[in-house]
């Protein structure tokens, strides 16, 4: 379905081309869900933008494929791309306070959509966007349609922006943090009707989250990255049960778990590194409690480990754990 | 927005039914003066001149609102001048709003050399002295009415541009333009249909505020002649005459004045209830 080789992303800044994303590879079958976890920084949104090829002005993917179901994302024209996007390729976003157009009304947005992709009359879209609404789970979707976004609820309004998103049966979906703007329960509920979105329809969903315990939840796998790279990569289950990465290591340990008088929350040190062109050793180094001579001289490959698992670490290179 | 309950909102808002309803005695004026002046407005009686309102001329007839320095009926005058000073008003401020809109949206949204060239042509608008650039036109041209438009809506487009440009800046970074994008929605529907509706309320005000300086500039202009011939009658060129009679005949300069004011007052509050009515949040 998705294929992505090699992609990296160069920002320009005043101090010189910033490596937002460097060499990031995976693929996504139909049906499956991929969480890209990391924290704030780490290139994981970038990812995602490189992907839309939506990227902002000063930044520019300077080398990869990105393939959908075989065609070739960023050697396509802009009109076609724009012609898959919405259509194909479609995005869900961080703040859905934010990602709806405050003058129309919500089935207007949805209507637009499939008006635009799909050549709809009015009429059909706006009994299509009623439809959409009530699949994603909005009662009444008939009267609430005719609502502005104002009058909705976070976690409704975010379910608006899925009715948007999967208009027009979408063969990827992008969703950035989908839930980090919403209280808990809201959050497990979005995550339900994602879940119950692909088993229907079998779309691919890429779920960007920096909370590992959720994306253990509701993925098949999980690509961890650090400083622009997918530092590992594997199952969710066995990733989580025994990570190989010592940064993956660090993410879980940082994570609460059970009582918070049982344990303690141990924190990764330090902060990531920003990153000027190639870089010199592993990026994790400075942070990494396993470190030794070669992760300061030069950055460690991907090394494969046990099945469907990779990590970019010197120590499993070493055979030294 | 325009769509459902559009007119019930409206005939529910006695803020929009009033301004409505100024903006038609004035349009009507305007469209129906050959029926409604009771007199010829070029028509002079030396013998009648400077009579104030509510009085009756030599000859029997009635002035309702006085007579001119030249004798002429006021409130002929007064309704002949609608058309001008509508056509001048609304005229000059529609077309700079478009223009200047159109070249804010593409300059903010599209930015680079655009940006430059639009930002280039509003500073060197802005450093030209207006008045000076009237009368080098007008001088070329000559003092028509569309002559004169096209003057005002020179002088008036950087406002528009510059407002909807920075609305257009700080809208474009928002997460549902984005999400358009995302959508596979073409740059011009992003600006016309996303981004502008978004940045219309404050063009709104300046297009309010900007008939009724359509109409006093016009006025300025016909005062130095090269408005409009002074035959013509036009508010502005009745307050420019009234000012030598200012302290004998009042009525000469009030009557026009007040005709400018209502005519603001009506475009205002049309104007205030759109604006309100493009906020959704605002529920109106």
């Amino acid at each position: 379905m998705l294929e992505v080789e090699g992609l990296r992303t160069e920002i320009a800044t005043e101090a010189g081309p910033l490596w937002a994303v460097d060499g990031v590879s995976f693929s996504l079958a139909a049906g499956e869900v991929m969480g890209l976890v990391g924290e704030s920084g780490c290139g994981k949104s970038m990812t995602a933008l490189s992907l839309m090829r939506l990227l902002p002005a000063n930044a520019r993917v300077t080398g990869a494929a990105v393939r959908l179901a075989g065609t070739d994302l960023l050697a396509l024209p802009e009109a076609a791309m724009r012609a898959l996007r919405g259509d194909r390729i479609a995005m869900i976003f961080q703040d859905p306070m934010a990602a709806l157009n405050p003058v129309f009304t919500v089935g207007e947005q949805i209507a637009e959509t499939l008006r635009h992709h799909r050549g709809l009359d009015s009429r059909t879209a706006w009994q299509q966007a009623e439809r959409l609404l009530d699949r994603v789970g909005i009662a009444e979707a008939d009267r609430r349609a005719r609502s502005y976004p104002h009058e909705f609820s976070g976690g409704m309004r975010q379910r608006v922006m899925i009715a948007i998103a999967i208009s027009c049966g979408p063969d990827l979906l992008i969703a950035d943090e989908p839930t980090t703007a919403l209280d808990v329960t809201v959050e497990q509920q979005i995550l339900a009707l994602l879940d119950e979105l692909r088993r229907d329809s079998g779309t691919a969903i890429l779920l960007i989250t920096h909370n590992l315990a959720l994306a253990g939840q509701h993925c098949d796998r999980i690509a961890v990255m650090y400083a622009g790279q997918i530092v590992e990569q594997g199952p969710a289950d066995s990733l989580l049960a025994a990570p190989l990465h010592p940064y993956s290591q660090g993410l879980l340990a940082a994570m609460p778990r059970g009582p918070i008088s049982e344990g303690r929350i141990a924190p990764i040190a330090g902060l990531p590194p920003v990153l000027f062109g190639p870089r010199q050793g592993c990026s994790f180094a400075p942070r990494c409690p396993h470190r030794f001579a070669p992760c300061e001289t030069n950055p460690p490959g991907l090394v494969e480990s046990g099945p469907g698992r990779t990590a970019r670490c010197f120590l499993l290179e070493a055979g030294a754990r | 927005m325009a769509g459902r309950g559009f007119v019930a909102s409206f005939v529910a808002s006695p803020k929009a039914m009033a301004g409505l309803l100024l903006v038609l005695a004035i349009l009507a004026a305007a469209l129906l003066s050959s029926l409604l002046a009771p007199f010829d407005p070029q028509l002079q009686s030396l013998a009648d001149r400077l009579l104030p309102p509510f009085s009756q001329a030599g000859d029997g007839s009635f002035h309702l609102l006085g007579t001119d320095q030249l004798g002429r009926d006021l409130l002929s005058r007064l309704v002949y001048g609608a058309r001008v000073s509508l056509l001048v008003g609304l005229g000059a401020s529609l077309l700079a709003g478009l223009v200047g809109v159109l070249l804010g949206l593409a300059a903010g949204y599209l930015g680079g050399w655009v940006d430059d060239l639009v930002t280039r042509l509003a500073d060197v608008q802005l450093a030209l002295p207006y008045i000076l650039l009237a009368i080098a036109m007008l001088a070329i041209l000559g003092g028509s009415l569309v002559n004169i438009i096209l003057v005002l809506s020179l002088a008036q487009w950087v406002t528009y541009t510059r407002v909807v440009r920075s609305g257009v800046l700080s809208i474009r970074e928002r997460e549902y333009v984005l999400a358009a994008r995302a959508l596979g929605i073409a740059p011009v529907m992003i600006m016309l249909r996303h981004i502008l509706p978004n940045v219309l309320a404050p063009v709104i005000v300046i297009a309010t505020f900007a008939v009724a300086q359509s109409i006093v500039a016009e006025a300025g202009l016909s005062f130095l002649g090269l408005g409009v011939p002074p035959s013509v009658p036009s508010w502005g060129g009745m307050l420019a005459d009234a000012r030598s009679y200012l302290v004998i005949a009042w009525w000469l300069a009030a009557i026009p004045g007040l005709a400018i004011t209502v005519t603001v007052i009506g475009v205002n509050l049309l104007g205030d209830w759109l604006r309100d009515r493009f906020d959704p949040r605002l529920g109106v």
